[in-house]
């Protein structure tokens, strides 16, 4: 009789769970957010400076579609509630709305970003300028709707370094390493030299730059204070070096040494300057670079007969070098993306030309991102959505960047030629 | 300790009376529920273009030990593709035995077959909404999923939605969600039998799958 | 609130980005150094013109000696015997594809296989200073074959 009441009452569990549909999707077209961006209320010629920046900023990621300016409509406000039916029609999927507020010597922004399906604000914001710096006021107000409206870290606000060679009527050079920001406005020279520099590098807090100079006759790296612009060659050494790149905690410098007549990889400790050797093999090992949680590094070695794409693991005690592309015979420069997702590098398909490729970890096979013919020195920026590389058109260098959501732009020097770009770290 | 013994019994017992009135007002108890509890268990339907793929086999086997036996294998196999027709599949199983019990039991398993069409049909009108509304992605790695939950009003305006599952890229999560905010509306919602929408369409999963 | 989140942004910015300077730099005329214990001596211009001639030449990808470079490094090998005080710069040359970093330790490796060649030869290694250009100092501006293939060199100095 017991027995039985127990069967029952097991045999009735009861499945509570409740009826969840589960449907999959799998196709769509082209990701663009469509943005209308209302000049900004103020000083005429301010708000066109400002609005020309921003919607330069945002088309160039590719991702955002902006309406254009003969489009827009009159905001509408009734009873203090914006109204939306106007953008739906437009296909928006969000407004964006701002004030311009003079505020001494400068000029402060207030924006605000509605959703139009939502039918309410997400973001109000206020970005203080200081003067004379319109155009990083635009670009930090960018990087706000970006990332209000991507949840992705804008990348308007950092900056790039660069080398642009001149060359004047008797064909001499002139070598001159560059920053500016990452539309390439506001340029500034930081170092001037008839002899070539090459491999800039920015230093994790975006406060120095390491870069290879010949001028003492032979590849050396120096370290400079972007501020003061006081430099130091790295190392007091009579030997080449080449190939720095900063470790993620600005600690260490990577370098590549040619003491033995081979070029290997060295570590080089900033505090004290002590060396620690980490290849030591009779082919070429260069252009190191770290993981951004800088435990691993990425370089270029010949040891398999040509340049391909190899990686150590830091945290073993002594760390074994492991191949990281199989395909092609001509894999280098490669750098982590910020997610450490995969790699971009440079790899020199079977018609002998050279493009920017990506290799996503998990898959076994690569994307090839350009379509030039000399591809070279990409760095990605470090939100991961855009590469900047360098160029050859019509036998002159410069420099070009694409986003992965399939924007391209170009940025041509306005003097001479430009390579070698180095993109910098988050600087907001 | 007699007593206590009594006591358990009739607590037992009450408990047991407890339930079943709870259980048959929850509707376990209804012939036509206990099946498509099956059904209501999360489905993954796939949509493709192509082929229809083999991999079909997703449906969660809900852990009944009620009736499952005697439903056919196309049932718990049901793949709603925009070119298969799903009929054929129940219709072409047809059960022989002339005796009562499985006449109603066939009887049962039609109105089951008829509800599953519907379900199917709007679920591919959801789907199709939202794929019309997607934008992918470019230069993703392959084999992302990103499964978001909606909480949809009987009107078919989306109510809710929440990232369930992220797919680890975060361009990916985005294009889910931001298919879902442009879609607002399932229009055709209006023509779901109210007692189906609240069994089925009131929250559902959707995952996004591009390989 | 609002001037001290101003004065910090202030700050913060312009440690940034005011006061880039600009570093000028002028070359000098850098003389053969370092080389252990011999004197430096300006070459006689029948030495330069030996060493000019002693260009050699190189295959894409590779740093290994043809049998035309080996001819051509006689002279320089000889010339080095006959005159004990003479020390060399042997540079390394790269054409401009592939990349810069792994082009200048290209143009080493070919340094490097000239002057062992020169070693093998009876030369002290004490005599040579092996360096590498890269692409950084092409010889003929082009980007085609002719162009390149003049410039994948070592030069003797």
């Amino acid at each position: 009789m017991k027995k039985n009441f127990l069967l029952f009452t097991l045999l009735i569990a009861p499945m509570l769970s409740y009826g969840e549909l589960f449907l999959e999707v799998t196709k769509g077209s082209e990701e663009q957010y469509r943005v209308a961006m209302i000049p900004f209320e103020g000083n005429a010629r301010v708000s066109k400076q400002l609005n020309n920046i921003m919607r330069n900023d945002l088309i160039r990621t590719g991702e955002f579609s902006i309406l254009d300016e003969e489009l827009l409509l009159p905001v509408k406000i009734i009873d203090d509630e914006l109204i939306y039916s106007d953008w739906k029609l437009l296909g928006m999927d969000y407004l964006v709305t701002g004030t311009i507020i003079k505020a001494n010597n400068s000029i402060d922004i207030n924006y605000e970003i509605y959703d139009v399906h939502k039918k309410r604000k997400v973001r109000s914001s206020k970005v203080f300028g200081i003067p004379n710096q319109i155009r990083q006021l635009a670009h930090y107000t960018s990087d706000g709707i970006y990332e209000s409206i991507t949840g992705i870290k804008g990348i308007a606000a950092t900056r790039l370094l660069y080398v642009n060679e001149i060359k004047d009527s008797q064909r001499i050079s002139t070598y001159k390493l560059m920053l500016a920001d990452s539309d390439g406005a506001n340029e500034k020279t930081l170092l001037s030299s008839s002899e070539p520099i090459i491999s800039p590098s920015w230093s994790p807090d975006g406060k120095r730059v390491a870069y290879v100079s010949f001028e003492t006759g032979m590849a050396k790296v120096f370290i400079q204070e972007i501020a003061s612009g006081k430099r130091e060659a790295v190392l007091s050494k009579d030997t080449q070096i080449s190939s720095p790149s900063w470790s993620p905690d600005g600690k260490y410098l990577s370098l590549t040494l040619y003491q033995d007549g081979n070029a290997e990889i060295y570590i080089l400790r900033l505090r004290d300057r002590t060396l620690t050797r980490m290849t030591n093999q009779f082919a070429i090992d260069t252009e190191s670079t770290w993981s951004p949680k800088g435990n691993k590094i990425l370089f270029t070695s010949g040891r398999s007969g040509s340049p391909q794409i190899y990686e150590l693991d830091l945290r073993k005690l002594n760390p074994k070098a492991k191949r990281v592309s199989f395909e092609g015979t001509y894999n280098a420069k490669a750098s982590y993306l910020p997610n450490e997702e995969g790699i971009i590098f440079v790899h020199r398909s079977g018609n002998g030309l050279f493009h920017i490729a990506l290799k996503y970890k998990r898959e076994n096979f690569i994307r090839i991102l350009t379509e030039a013919k000399m591809d070279e020195s990409p760095s990605v920026a470090p939100n991961g959505n855009m590469v900047i590389y360098g160029i050859k058109e019509e036998n002159l260098s410069l420099l070009a960047g694409f986003s992965l959501s399939g924007a391209k732009f170009k940025l041509p020097a306005s003097k001479g030629e430009v390579r070698e770009p180095a993109w910098s770290n988050f600087l907001r | 300790m007699i007593a206590n013994h009594r006591y358990i019994q009739a607590s037992l017992f009450s408990f047991c009376i407890h339930a079943a009135i709870f259980l048959y007002i929850y509707g376990t108890f209804d012939v036509n529920s206990s099946q498509s509890l099956l059904i209501s268990k999360p489905l993954q339907i796939e949509i493709k273009f192509d082929l229809p793929s083999e991999k079909k086999k997703k449906i969660v086997a809900a852990p009944l030990k009620v009736d499952t036996s005697s439903l056919k294998q196309s049932t718990q196999d049901i793949v709603y593709s925009k070119t298969k027709d799903v009929s054929k599949n129940s219709k072409d199983d047809a059960f022989i035995e002339s005796n009562i019990a499985s006449l109603l039991l066939e009887e049962n398993e039609i109105k089951a077959d008829k509800e599953q069409q519907e379900i199917s049909m709007y679920a591919q009108r959801i789907i199709s909404s939202i794929e019309d509304a997607w934008m992918k992605p470019r230069n993703i790695p392959g084999d992302l999923v990103a499964t978001l939950r909606l909480k949809i009003r009987s009107s078919g305006r989306i109510e809710g939605v929440d990232l369930i599952k992220s797919s680890g890229n975060i361009r990916f999560d985005n294009s889910a969600l931001q298919a879902v905010r442009r879609v607002e509306t399932f229009n055709f919602f209006n023509s779901i039998p109210r007692s189906l929408y609240e069994k089925e369409f009131q929250e559902i999963a959707i995952s996004f799958n591009p390989s | 609130m609002n001037k001290s989140i101003n004065t910090f942004f202030a700050l913060s910015l312009m440690l940034i980005f005011s006061a880039c300077s600009s570093v000028q730099i002028t070359e000098e005329a850098v003389s053969d150094q370092s080389v252990a214990g011999v004197s430096i001596t300006s070459k006689s211009t029948a030495t330069q013109a030996v060493l000019a001639n002693a260009v050699v030449y190189f295959d894409y990808d590779q740093f290994n000696l043809t049998s035309k470079s080996i001819q051509a490094l006689k002279g320089v090998s000889d010339l080095m015997k006959r005159n004990q005080k003479i020390t060399i710069s042997v540079e390394g040359h790269a054409d401009e594809r592939g990349t810069r970093e792994y082009n200048l330790a290209l143009g080493q490796r070919r340094a490097e296989s000239v002057a062992n060649y020169l070693i093998a030869n009876g030369v002290k290694r004490n005599r040579l200073i092996t360096k590498s250009y890269g692409e950084e100092r092409p010889l003929s501006l082009g980007s085609n074959d002719t162009a390149w293939s003049k410039n994948r060199r070592v030069e003797i100095k």
